[in-house]
């Protein structure tokens, strides 16, 4: 195997599930965002030469999602999934109200605009500073910073209409 | 820092404190509570966030790859023999008709086509203004209205050229349109390169280039397009 392929199957192992879950609170469809996911690391492959900073791999990963996600945004309107198809990754030691929880958090996530959903999933999922979102992005920091003010505030205020609803 | 200061700026990045943050905490018992059920959101929110992934994801991506890679590795072998042989032409026309330079300008522009493959799938027209978006991002400004149907637009690099690389389906097979930004080539081109035929057209302030399997369309297009980026003003046999 190549040094290549070797760099190649680490990005892979090591990124997959991260540009999965990112794809789909983007797109909000488990299908597109394997696709997504699949598409991304296969137009890595052909620009891998140009990653020279292992540390920067996922930032570089992200930066191709987002632009494949765009050029199929470009194409058709995406349908949002229902949430109750998803599977929670450790159902077997979370209890029933957690899951419920759990469940009520990603229904409001996906009701969140696009502007606020996106550098909240930057910091929360990727790790990401405001500056580093802020790059990402091509925003200001400070805009990024009221972004995030203003997502979790959104979220909080939508998880308790989604509560009161649930607990009616 | 007040109080107020400290919830905006915990809100915006919650693990990230800075001094004057932690400062404000440690005197402040409210925010300190504050702190705690805003970490506790944050965990709550992650882990609502990692959704499962589902089994062998990671495998059937490195299968992909490993596909795409033979396949390519295949046409490689197939056409050695044949690019060899086409080396030899080459080398035999330059020496008889010296290289054009529109060759090469040509051949960027039929590679950039066949490595960008999902432009060609089947899609609806894009709003009018998605495709002005791409122009813009390109610097490009657009004089009269675009030509209708274009079901794909991107702003894409074409060598260390500058392009908006569209798809025009036609009745007769698709028309891939890249408008090359602030290149003027020097003179108008009819090409072909294998299966596929062109056109290189001096157009506003770049190039307009036409590719599809059959020109057919390429005279209304042109004709179209000279609308849409001139104005109207000039006509075809100013660029001839």
């Amino acid at each position: 195997m190549s040094s290549r392929q070797r760099q190649f199957d680490a990005l892979v192992r090591a990124h997959t599930a991260d540009l999965f879950r990112y794809a789909y609170w983007l797109c909000g469809d488990s299908a597109l965002a394997q696709d997504l996911a699949q598409e991304t690391f296969l137009r890595a492959w052909r620009s891998l030469d140009t990653l020279r900073d292992t540390n920067a791999a996922k930032a570089w990963l992200i930066t191709i999602l987002r632009r494949e996600h765009a050029r199929l945004y470009e194409r058709k309107q995406l349908d949002t999934t229902d949430i109750g198809e998803l599977e929670l990754d450790d159902r077997d030691i979370l209890g029933p109200e957690q899951i419920g929880e759990d469940a009520i958090v990603r229904a409001a996530m996906l009701k969140l605009e696009p502007k606020y959903r996106e550098p909240l999933l930057l910091q929360v999922l990727g790790g990401f500073s405001c500056e580093e979102i802020a790059t990402e992005l091509g925003l200001g920091s400070a805009a990024v910073m009221t972004q995030l003010f203003r997502a979790r505030q959104k979220l909080k205020t939508l998880l308790g209409g989604e509560r009161t609803e649930a607990n009616a | 820092m007040n109080c107020l200061e400290y919830r905006r700026q915990l809100a915006a990045d919650p693990r990230r404190e800075t001094p004057e943050m932690v400062e404000h905490r440690r005197e402040c018992s409210g925010c300190a509570a504050h702190h705690a059920r805003a970490l506790g959101f944050e965990l709550q929110l992650r882990r609502s966030m990692l959704i499962a992934v589902p089994d062998g994801l990671a495998e059937r991506i490195l299968l992909a790859q490993a596909t795409v890679e033979r396949r390519d590795h295949g046409s490689q072998r197939r056409y050695l023999g044949w690019a060899m042989t086409a080396a030899v032409l080459l080398v035999v026309a330059i020496g008889v008709i010296g290289l054009s330079p529109g060759a090469a300008f040509a051949d960027a522009m039929v590679n950039h086509m066949r490595d960008e493959p999902e432009s060609f799938v089947p899609r609806l027209a894009m709003p009018e203004s998605e495709v002005l978006r791409r122009f813009a991002q390109r610097g490009v400004k657009v004089a009269g209205p675009l030509p209708p149907g274009i079901s794909y637009a991107s702003p894409c690099p074409v060598g260390s050229y500058l392009s908006v690389h569209m798809v025009m389906p036609q009745d007769d097979g698709a028309v891939t349109v890249i408008y090359i930004a602030h290149h003027r080539e020097n003179e108008r081109d009819d090409f072909r390169k294998a299966d596929v035929v062109g056109r290189s057209v001096p157009m506003g302030d770049g190039t307009l280039v036409l590719m599809a399997e059959q020109p057919t369309r390429f005279d209304a297009l042109e004709a179209a397009w000279r609308q849409t980026l001139e104005g109207g003003t000039r006509q075809v046999a100013d660029t001839q």
